[in-house]
């Protein structure tokens, strides 16, 4: 082969090459607007939901101060312990107010407990819910 | 939030740096697990005093590079074979795959480090970097920078929106994604001049 026909070969090849770039980057950059917008949606949502001001106001916060959870945010996935670090409760608090032998306790999530007791999850955080809001109530400076 | 973040928060929660270090490894090879979302929720626990954040900066550092060194080094070894066995050998052989090495070192430090920033795309990378025979001091030493610089970033976010951070869970996802499809663009663009030039070579 000589050199005019590898030129006319390498044309051959590199003019569908160039047409595939350009078809890729433009897919992709469609792409990119789309999840930019989304992007930027989510982040409109969060600054109405009023998100964004604690974070900002978070950063003047000195570290490791401890969060503003109330105790309807506390969920099933949540372990006993870190429940009562959040809320500084005594270590046995919660297994003695909801008469918990599992030994586990408090390293085991709300969730698993409740299904290893056979208890309905969502009555069961209800539960927690409440036992902690009594105690924030009785311990109100 | 789903089951399987779910799970993993509470598994952060129970056995705190194992876990992370665990998501980590496992998500910088491939495994499609929410990472950058695990590393804001765990940063929010540090943020409350339950975690360490130094500790976990250090554990998820820790895993991400452990995970991309073992990604490249099982496809520098066993990459080919792999595509032979996957009865691949046309793309095992093409000249295209050979002079991949050439691909992967005009790769600018920048992608490799901000491919760190979105799972699917770190394991690409890898792969890519791992096949092609990419020289490893050069890769692990941006592979690791942009891996500690990926941990700060998204410990940052957790620990600024510490009180909402599930609020913010399903935008970090997002802006992985924003990362991933930047660097696809780059990356598409910077294998075609390659090409290109791989075939003007041959002439």
């Amino acid at each position: 082969m000589d050199v005019k026909d590898k030129i006319m070969d390498t044309h051959n090849i590199k003019q569908p090459l160039v047409t595939w770039t350009y078809i890729v980057i433009g897919l992709l950059a469609a792409a990119l607007l789309a999840v930019v917008v989304w992007f930027g949606l989510d982040v409109f949502n969060l600054y109405k939901l009023g998100v964004i001001r604690p974070a900002v106001s978070r950063i003047r916060r000195r570290p490791g101060s401890r969060p503003t959870l109330v105790a309807n945010q506390i969920q099933g996935w949540m372990t006993f312990r870190y429940i009562g670090y959040v809320f500084h409760l005594p270590t046995n608090y919660l297994a003695t107010n909801l008469k918990i032998t599992d030994p586990n306790y408090p390293n085991i999530t709300l969730n698993k407990y409740a299904s290893g007791q056979n208890l309905n999850g969502a009555t069961f955080v209800q539960s927690i819910r409440g036992a902690v809001a009594a105690y924030e109530d009785g311990n109100r400076p | 939030m789903n089951s399987l973040f779910q799970t993993i928060v509470s598994y952060i929660l129970i056995y705190r740096y194992v876990t992370i270090f665990v998501i980590s490894f496992l998500s910088s090879l491939g495994v499609p697990l929410p990472a950058a979302a695990s590393t804001v929720a765990a940063a929010a626990f540090a943020s409350q005093g339950y975690l360490n954040l130094l500790l976990l900066v250090f554990f998820g550092a820790i895993g991400n590079i452990a995970g991309d060194l073992t990604m490249y080094w099982l496809m520098r070894r066993y990459g080919k074979k792999l595509l032979l066995w996957l009865h691949l050998r046309k793309l095992a052989e093409s000249p295209l795959l050979r002079n991949v090495e050439e691909t992967v070192e005009t790769y600018k430090a920048a992608v490799i480090m901000a491919s760190r920033f979105q799972d699917q795309a770190t394991t690409l990378v890898n792969i890519i970097s791992g096949l092609g025979k990419m020289d490893i001091k050069r890769f692990a030493l941006f592979a690791s920078i942009g891996d500690i610089l990926q941990i700060v970033f998204y410990v940052a976010i957790g620990f600024v929106f510490a009180d909402n951070w599930q609020s913010v869970y399903s935008a970090v996802g997002k802006f992985g994604w924003i990362i991933a499809l930047v660097l696809a663009i780059a990356i598409t663009i910077i294998s075609t001049q390659t090409i290109k030039k791989v075939l003007k070579n041959k002439i």
